[in-house]
């Protein structure tokens, strides 16, 4: 949808991404995000899915600088972000809100909702003309009420809460600065399936009426399917494949991508194979552990079609036009 | 036994063969005790599992799935639990009613669990080889524990079983952890498997291979297997039956091919259309208002009143009963969804 207008000029662009962490017990370090480009364009929603361990969350920490970068550079509108200045910091991390996975860890108990709402205002110095407590009293309750809290949660605990309705804080504490990127991280992951639509509309509908751009971050498929513009599939630190939403599920490119979409269980997908063969892959063997990393592929010691190239050659990415993009030798 | 797993398409969906009743739930009802306080979180459940097949039971988090489920091997500490109302009759004895030594067979023996987190269930200072055999020798032979273990280990598909036995559970990962918890499971051929919620931990390529392990381990030791998830998705990979949970009530059962493509409770409709396809579809999927009420805080009528799109003036006074909706289809609810929607 918006991929031509983020080529024009994506609001954040991130490019040959690595971060590093010690290995424990071990010489030499482990390549947790290992040379991640990927951009995200003014009000776009992209999508960065892949299994536990695949460095998608890192990612997302190492863009607002919750983890240091080993190399690579970050580009917000237009300007190089150096995560080392102070000043240009703080900027930057008002512009970028992250809203994390479980809310009850990242909401203070001790501090009642409209008081963690309003925190992120006095973190960043900002005013935005609340002069009076009174002033700030409205704001907070206008933001509840942009994320569909009633009034009279403004002093409630966190604790007395349902998940629901906290993450519904978290979002409104993270808008309370207006952000124009929002990073999800699993947003709705720790929720019941009738609350996680409700807060998916809810982020799907702000994002438009206060334009903000979305880096969402998750596991479920199903989910960025619903939400994202444009997806991303990342396996062991690398981005395996690219595309728009619609074009990567209908005709993924990467075995990756295809073994992830055929083993998500799925209602229509499991009555269709009562009545005939199930066509799910199922692959062999675990997610290998990245201090051994492979020489070729990441991917092929589990590919169902890897051959030998696959394990001394590592494959560049291919485009397939449109801004599809594979990692594999055999997507050309 | 050989356990091929295959690598690129996996068992197919088996019908079950018509065997006899191995479980009947009638009019089970699970309470709290809280002081003077009872808090009653499952109310009136009643199903029945038949030799070899699946039954799954779905709900969201606090409907009471894992307390029926804990309720078939009396696994809650009693007090605070206690069973007001209902019988559970497994293989023609009645479970509620059994001695402390009688149960002490059940349980492991015939029915056996398989819990969400294979990180907590196992005991992590303990090595795998010891915790298996410990299973092993509750209800069989001590002789050949050891063997048996090893058997079991690649029953499973643990590559180096001999390696495994040595391991501690912290050096295997969540997806062999929770193989190993199988394999602990099925030491003594129950022949009721309770799985409760046992992939949601796990990632989708993990959870596949999981999934296919269970169905072709009931293929081969003809065990009936009750799914408790909240993933429908995974309900009709696997299931034969289903039965849908809300606030502690059954309000929906039956095949599940019927149930998921024409389900007659508002709830279930409503759990369906909040469930993410892959296959497009366009347009904006519709939440169900509303959280689920708390045990404490049931309405007097039906439990779902307060959420239901099509809720009617009776539907707040009073309790529905099941009725019949089709062959081996029953709901609870005054004014079910007719099949044509």
């Amino acid at each position: 949808m918006n991929i031509h207008q983020h080529m024009d000029q994506p609001l954040l662009n991130v490019q040959d991404l690595v971060v590093e962490f010690p290995a424990r017990g071990r010489t030499g370090t482990l390549k947790a995000v290992d040379g991640v480009s990927l951009s995200v364009g003014p009000n776009e929603i992209v999508g960065l899915v892949g299994e536990s361990g695949c460095g998608k969350t890192t990612t997302g920490n190492a863009i607002v600088g919750l983890v240091p970068v080993a190399f690579g550079s970050i580009d917000f509108a237009g300007k190089r972000i150096d995560l080392r200045t102070a000043a240009e910091m703080r900027q930057f991390r008002r512009d970028v809100q992250v809203v994390f996975q479980d809310p009850m860890g990242s909401l203070n108990p001790r501090l009642p909702v409209g008081d963690a709402i309003l925190e992120p205002l006095f973190v960043h110095r900002i005013h935005l003309g609340l002069t009076s407590r009174e002033l700030r009293r409205i704001r907070a309750m206008e933001l509840m009420g942009l994320v569909g809290l009633a009034p009279d949660f403004f002093q409630r605990y966190p604790h007395e809460l349902s998940g629901g309705q906290r993450q519904r804080v978290g979002i409104a504490r993270a808008l309370a600065v207006r952000p124009r990127l929002l990073i999800a991280d699993e947003p709705v992951s720790a929720l019941d399936v009738s609350i996680q639509v409700q807060i998916l509309n809810l982020l799907k509908d702000l994002s438009l009426e206060l334009s903000f751009a979305c880096l969402f971050i998750a596991h479920d498929l199903a989910v960025v399917r619903y939400m994202c513009d444009r997806t991303l599939v990342m396996y062991l630190g690398e981005i395996v494949e690219e595309a728009r939403s619609d074009v990567l599920f209908r005709n993924p490119s990467h075995p990756y991508t295809r073994a992830l979409l055929s083993a998500v269980p799925d209602v229509d997908k499991g009555l269709a194979s009562r009545h005939g063969k199930s066509e799910r892959i199922i692959l062999r063997g675990e997610v290998p552990s990245r201090l051994d990393p492979v020489p070729g592929c990441p991917f092929a010691p589990r590919c169902p079609q890897a051959v030998e190239r696959c394990r001394t050659e590592k494959p560049e990415a291919v485009s397939l036009g449109d801004g599809h993009m594979a990692r594999c030798h055999f997507s050309a | 036994m050989n356990i091929q797993h295959p690598t690129s398409n996996s068992l197919p969906f088996q019908h079950p063969p018509r065997r006899s009743v191995l479980l009947d739930v009638q009019g089970l009802t699970v309470g709290f005790r809280n002081g003077r306080d009872d808090v009653i979180v499952v109310r009136d459940v009643s199903f029945r599992i038949r030799e070899g097949e699946t039954i799954a039971l779905v709900g969201e988090s606090g409907c009471g799935k894992s307390v029926t489920a804990l309720s078939l091997a009396r696994l809650l500490p009693e007090p605070p639990a206690f069973y007001p109302a209902g019988v559970v009759i497994f293989r023609g004895r009645e479970v509620l009613q059994m001695s402390p030594a009688e149960m002490r067979v059940i349980r492991g023996g015939q029915i056996a669990y398989v819990f969400q987190d294979p990180g907590t269930a196992l005991n992590p200072v303990l090595r795998i080889g010891f915790q298996l055999k410990e299973a092993i020798r509750a209800h069989r032979s001590r002789a050949d524990a050891r063997q048996e273990a090893i058997r079991l280990l690649s029953l499973v598909g643990l590559p180096d079983a001999e390696a495994c036995m040595r391991a501690y559970p912290y050096e295997l990962s969540g997806g062999m952890q929770q193989r190993v918890v199988i394999a602990i499971a099925l030491a003594c051929q129950p022949k009721l498997l309770v799985a409760d919620e046992p992939t949601t931990a796990l990632d989708v390529t993990i959870q596949a291979q999981i999934l296919d392990l269970l169905k072709v381990l009931q293929a081969e030791l003809g065990m009936a297997v009750l799914l408790i998830t909240h993933n429908l998705g995974l309900v009709a990979d696997v299931a034969h039956r289903v039965h849908v949970m809300y606030a502690g009530s059954l309000v929906e059962s039956g095949d599940v091919e019927q149930v998921l493509a024409a389900p007659s409770h508002p709830y279930t409709k409503g759990l369906l259309d909040t469930v993410p396809r892959l296959e497009a579809q366009e347009g904006r999927m519709q939440g169900i208002e509303g959280a689920v009420p708390s045990p404490r805080e049931l309405p007097p009528g039906c439990p779902f009143a307060p959420r239901c799109p099509q809720v009617e003036a009776q539907c707040r006074k009073t309790m529905p009963r099941m009725v019949a909706s089709g062959k081996g289809h029953i709901v609870r609810c005054f004014c079910p969804l007719s099949e044509v929607t």
